[in-house]
């Protein structure tokens, strides 16, 4: 029965093209709308590569002073976190299991180069401590992370992407152990790992540890800096905690500059991935909530769109309705059968609603990932294939294939049926 | 036609009330969508008050004291000092470039740090602070205009600045002092900012072109070449305007340029165009995101709304061909029907926009309009205008959403009018 | 033995300013193997009690019993059911889905008894075979006349095996050989299978070759 049904939808699609397309169309897009929103919210929220712990990680991301400045004029800093806050405030955290605490050469407009073979090639680094490569797994194509020793030496160690380690050596095998010029200064690899997509905060073509040069990172003052410390919480502690743990522990440094009126703002860090994806930073950005309303509202204004369609091409069935009713078809069997011919319609529209959507997140990926959240996305914006194919995405169309079919199908076909079967069947047609 | 395009509105209500639902639903969705795109593309429109073609921006990075290349005799105070002299005329001597003026590296014209300063005259407002290098052309490099009643640019970049000293825009002088001349008078600082003397006013510039604050101030910097601590810049920035037809992506994207821009320990790390740093921070700002997704939702909200306008219409073809037909055989034109649906679809929009935008109102009341979206950042003060007039802003912006959606609609009925339109009288009144 | 009986029936369609009584207090009855005509001018209930009888349409008041069974407290879903079963209809536009082919058509009461398709086709394709459109079984009703049209919308009534054919102006689109060789169709059911016909007609002569005739006039029966 079901096949007939189909075969009846199909009939119709071929007859009735400008409504079948227009009800595909709408479909499509609306399904097109709702996976590359999908799509984004996952690339950002989902365990990715090397971030496989994204939803426990905390971010202390924002941190101000303000102080009484010699001249009497009061400064105000706001930025992110300094060495000695790291030093004397994260590392002495009992609610922080792991930290990882770096700054993105490209947050500000100095260019760093490799100047291998006597060219000066561009490279984004990070400058890492050692816990960087605790609290993102790296896979390593050869060599190891970051160590203790190295840091706290200043060695001038550096960890190459294997891109880059191909751009430079022409293979990302072999470079251990090799020198390279950053900057005009000697550094030993140590390591080669594969990139990470760089729409993540873990993605860079070197990592270099930030004790090497003091130059390396922005002046700002003791308490702020440029380091973002991102950390995997202990077992059990909540936010709440680690957000009162990090403001307890400047209260000696406050105490003892009373005389400059020091005022510390930890604007309630650390945060969640998920706060930091959708809120929180120096700029406000939308929140989930508004997420979810615009996946709801892009379902659901096409779907009132199909439904008022299938009003109107209800209302051209009346009569083959009353045929039916006639002959003995309840009003239940009536509205599965249009739901199922429906189906066909819907599943057409969201196949190419997948397409579309494929289609749209690799031509303008980068701009619509870095739409979500506090993303700050180079151009170059590379994805990589789990984030296009994974089941869950599948799922999801499927899901809402069905959701669309049933919301725009149910009301408007289930009311069109309640006519009386005669006077279906002197419908004028 | 009016009266019938009502009629048959009223006719069709069962048809029609989905319609007009989802109306009102995208109604309020383009507000959501529109108002802070608006107000953003008004923000980005409005004149920079200084020429950002053609400028653009360098920045210099010491060796490290490790390098090979480090020398350690060059890092002599008057020996850096020298050397920074002499980079920038090298720069000035290159054939692209017309003039050269040092720049704050975290304060300059559209760069991601920002410093606000608050002070109180005739009332208190917050302002965006600059720094500049006091004799060395900054303003005219800049392209900013001179003020009448204030020393002309070339004036105030000949000035040198006692402590306190500012040169302010013309929007600061004008809010304070609408009535005399903001040159000479002072400024009380504001939650322990040190008093200020206007000793220039410029025209209204807007560094941070994804904003419309237009109030800055400038003060003398104390970081280049030396440190007010004495110590000499590892780091500076230079502020180059090239001469006509250079073109400035060619000239940022000239390796040699920068290769060739070295003395001493110092060496240019990098070059930018003003226009490239203003994308950018729109980018960052997300700005840029946010003018593409409010594009993408309304280009998704109005193409669902239209294939559902023009499905609708469609599906009601045979029946109203065949009240055409009667209408044609009492001496109808084709453009009446058309017309007269086209009059259904307006008057539908009409009320429920007018729904729409009743029920926006309620919240608009409640929680702002845009504006409370701008990003004025940390509220630096902006003069009144239309955005912050909450009557004009929603009439302005109701205007707007009204427009979208009569064009939307109207293109969505006029197809299947079309064809209504164009129907054979005999075939359309003939029985089944 | 009475097959359908028809009890004091009236119908009465309201409006907010008019009542109309499209029947009045009908009694009457009809026998298992009948084939009864209703005749009467238009607009005197004709149509209103075919569809009354056929359980398409409730009495304002009265009783309608088909084969011992009222009709009066069914629910709609037993109602469909009790159509299914026992009634088959014939309309004066056919009535065919256009987006079925004939095959497909004449399966369409089967449907609704959750048959086997199989089955379904096979008893389909018997009676179309036995209306003569057994070449016809793939066609759309576009591409036939209005005599075979009529003929699968007979093999639709017939083919659930009702014992009750309903027929609303059956030849009232044909011209006047297909309008006959329908007669002929509906004849022999009548007689060869023993299924009870009523039909509504305009047409005298064809009204004259059935068992009975039952003549209204203004909702109420005069003959």
């Amino acid at each position: 029965m079901i096949k007939k049904y189909l075969r009846q939808s199909w009939l119709m699609m071929r007859t009735e093209k400008l409504y079948s397309s227009l009800y595909i169309g709408g479909v499509a897009l609306s399904i097109a709308a709702v996976m590359v929103l999908s799509m984004a919210l996952y690339a950002n929220l989902a365990p990715l590569y090397p971030e496989y712990n994204r939803l426990n990680t905390v971010y202390f991301d924002c941190l101000s002073t303000s102080y009484k400045a010699p001249g009497d004029q009061t400064m105000q800093q706001q930025w992110w976190l300094s060495e000695w806050t790291v030093n004397n405030v994260i590392d002495s955290m009992k609610t922080i299991d792991k930290y990882a605490a770096f700054y993105k050469s490209d947050f500000d407009n100095r260019r760093n180069y490799s100047d291998e073979n006597g060219n000066e090639v561009p490279l984004n680094v990070t400058y890492v401590n050692p816990g960087f490569f605790k609290v993102y797994d790296f896979d390593f194509v050869e060599g190891r992370p970051l160590s203790d020793d190295e840091f706290k030496s200043d060695s001038k160690v550096v960890i190459l992407s294997d891109l880059t380690a191909e751009r430079l050596f022409g293979s990302p095998t072999g470079c251990t152990g090799r020198l390279i010029k950053i900057n005009y200064l000697d550094y030993k690899v140590i390591g080669v790992v594969k990139e990470p997509s760089n729409i993540l905060i873990s993605s860079a073509m070197a990592y270099i540890p930030y004790s090497t040069d003091r130059n390396i990172l922005p002046y700002s003052n003791i308490i702020v800096g440029a380091l973002i410390v991102t950390a995997i919480p202990k077992d059990g502690v909540t936010l709440q905690q680690m957000a009162d743990e990090f403001r307890h522990y400047f209260q000696p440094v406050i105490t003892a500059n009373k005389d400059i009126n020091l005022e510390v703002n930890t604007y309630d860090r650390p945060i969640s991935h998920y706060t930091r994806v959708f809120g929180g930073g120096f700029d406000d950005s939308p929140a989930l909530g508004y997420f979810s309303i615009i996946a709801l509202i892009l379902l659901i204004v096409p779907a009132m769109n199909l439904s008022g369609m299938i009003v109107g091409r209800m209302e051209q069935r009346k009569q083959e309705m009353g045929i039916r009713k006639s002959f003995g078809a309840k009003r239940r069997t009536l509205l599965w059968q249009v739901i199922v011919e429906n189906m066909l319609l819907t599943l057409t529209g969201a196949i190419i609603g997948l397409v579309l959507s494929w289609i749209l997140i690799n031509t303008i990926g980068s701009v619509i990932f870095g739409m979500i959240g506090n993303a700050e996305l180079p151009d170059n914006t590379r994805l990589t294939p789990e984030m296009l194919f994974s089941p869950g995405i599948f799922g999801l169309v499927l899901i809402l294939t069905l959701v669309l079919n049933l919301l725009s199908s149910y009301i408007p076909v289930w009311w069109s049926l309640r006519h009386p079967i005669v006077e279906s069947l002197n419908q004028k047609r | 036609m009016i009266k019938i395009a009502l009629k048959n509105l009223w006719a069709r209500r069962g048809n029609n009330i989905w319609l007009a639902i989802e109306l009102v639903v995208v109604t309020i969705i383009a507000w959501l969508i529109i108002d802070p795109v608006a107000v953003r593309v008004y923000d980005t429109a409005q004149p920079l008050g200084y020429d950002r073609d053609r400028l653009v921006q360098l920045w210099f990075n010491t060796y490290d004291t490790l390098s090979t290349r480090y020398d350690r005799a060059a890092s002599e105070k008057d020996i850096a000092g020298k050397h920074i002299a002499d980079i920038r005329r090298s720069l000035e001597k290159l054939p692209q470039v017309e003039r050269v003026t040092p720049t704050s590296q975290y304060y300059s014209p559209e760069s991601p740090s920002t410093n606000l300063t608050s002070f109180w005259s005739t009332d208190t407002i917050q302002a965006m602070e600059g720094y500049y290098v006091p004799e060395t052309g900054f303003f005219a490099t800049l392209g900013a205009s001179s003020v009448e009643g204030s020393p002309t640019i070339a004036e105030i970049d000949d000035m040198h600045l006692g402590d306190g000293d500012i040169i302010v825009t013309e929007d600061i002088a004008k809010h304070l002092f609408p009535n005399g001349n903001a040159v000479g008078q002072i400024l009380e600082g504001r939650d322990y900012y040190k008093p200020r003397r206007i000793v220039g006013v410029i025209g209204n510039v807007r560094l941070k072109g994804f904003t419309n604050t237009r109030f800055y101030t400038f003060s003398q910097s104390n970081m280049f070449p030396v440190y007010y601590s004495g110590k000499v810049s590892e780091n500076f920035s230079f502020l180059a305007r090239l001469r006509p037809g250079e073109s400035t992506e060619d000239f940022a994207e000239d390796e040699s340029i920068r290769k060739e821009l070295r003395k001493g320990n110092y060496y240019c790390s990098s070059i930018k165009s003003l226009d490239a740093l203003a994308k950018e921070e729109e980018k960052n700002r997300g700005v840029t995101g946010g003018k593409i997704l409010g594009t993408c939702l309304l280009i998704f909200f109005m193409g669902s709304l239209m294939l559902g306008v023009t499905g609708i219409f469609w599906l009601q073809t045979r029946s109203r061909s065949h009240e055409a037909g009667i209408m044609k055989s009492f001496g109808a034109s084709p453009r009446f029907i058309t017309a007269t649906m086209m009059w259904e679809g307006v008057l539908l929009v009409l009320f429920t926009w007018a729904i729409g935008c009743l029920l926006y109102l309620q919240w608009g009341l409640n929680n702002g309009l845009a504006e409370k979206d701008r990003l004025i950042i940390s509220k630096a003060s902006c003069p009144p205008d239309w955005v912050t007039d909450f009557p004009v802003h929603f009439a302005i912006i109701s205007a707007i959403v009204l427009a979208v959606l009569l064009i939307v609609v109207c293109i969505g009925i006029y197809i299947p009018a079309r064809r209504i339109s164009r129907v054979n009288p005999v075939d359309a009144l003939r029985d089944e | 033995m009475a097959i359908i009986t028809l009890h004091e029936v009236n119908r009465i369609y309201r409006t907010k300013e008019i009542e109309t009584h499209a029947l009045e207090n009908v009694n009457f009855s009809i026998e298992k193997g009948e084939f009864v005509s209703i005749m009467g001018p238009s607009g005197c209930g004709k149509s209103t009690l075919l569809n009354i009888i056929g359980l398409l349409d409730k009495p304002s008041s009265g009783k309608v019993t088909i084969k011992d069974v009222s009709s009066e407290n069914m629910s709609d879903s037993k109602l469909a059911q009790f159509r299914n079963a026992n009634l088959g209809f014939v309309f004066q536009s056919f009535h065919l889905i256009n987006s079925l082919n004939v095959l497909d058509n004449v399966e369409i009461p089967l449907i609704y008894r959750n048959m086997k398709a199989s089955d379904r086709r096979k008893m389909a394709a018997a009676v179309l075979e036995r209306v003569g459109l057994s070449h016809r079984m793939k066609h759309f009703p576009s591409q036939l006349s209005g005599g075979q049209c009529q003929r699968v919308a007979i093999a639709r009534a017939i083919v659930g095996n009702p014992d009750i054919i309903l027929a609303d102006e059956p030849t009232g689109n044909l011209d006047s050989r297909m309008g006959h060789e329908i007669m002929e169709i509906l004849h022999k059911l009548n007689k060869e299978d023993g299924r009870t016909i009523v039909m509504v007609t305009h047409n005298e002569a064809q009204a004259a070759l059935t068992d009975r005739i039952i003549r209204f006039f203004d909702g109420r029966q005069v003959e």
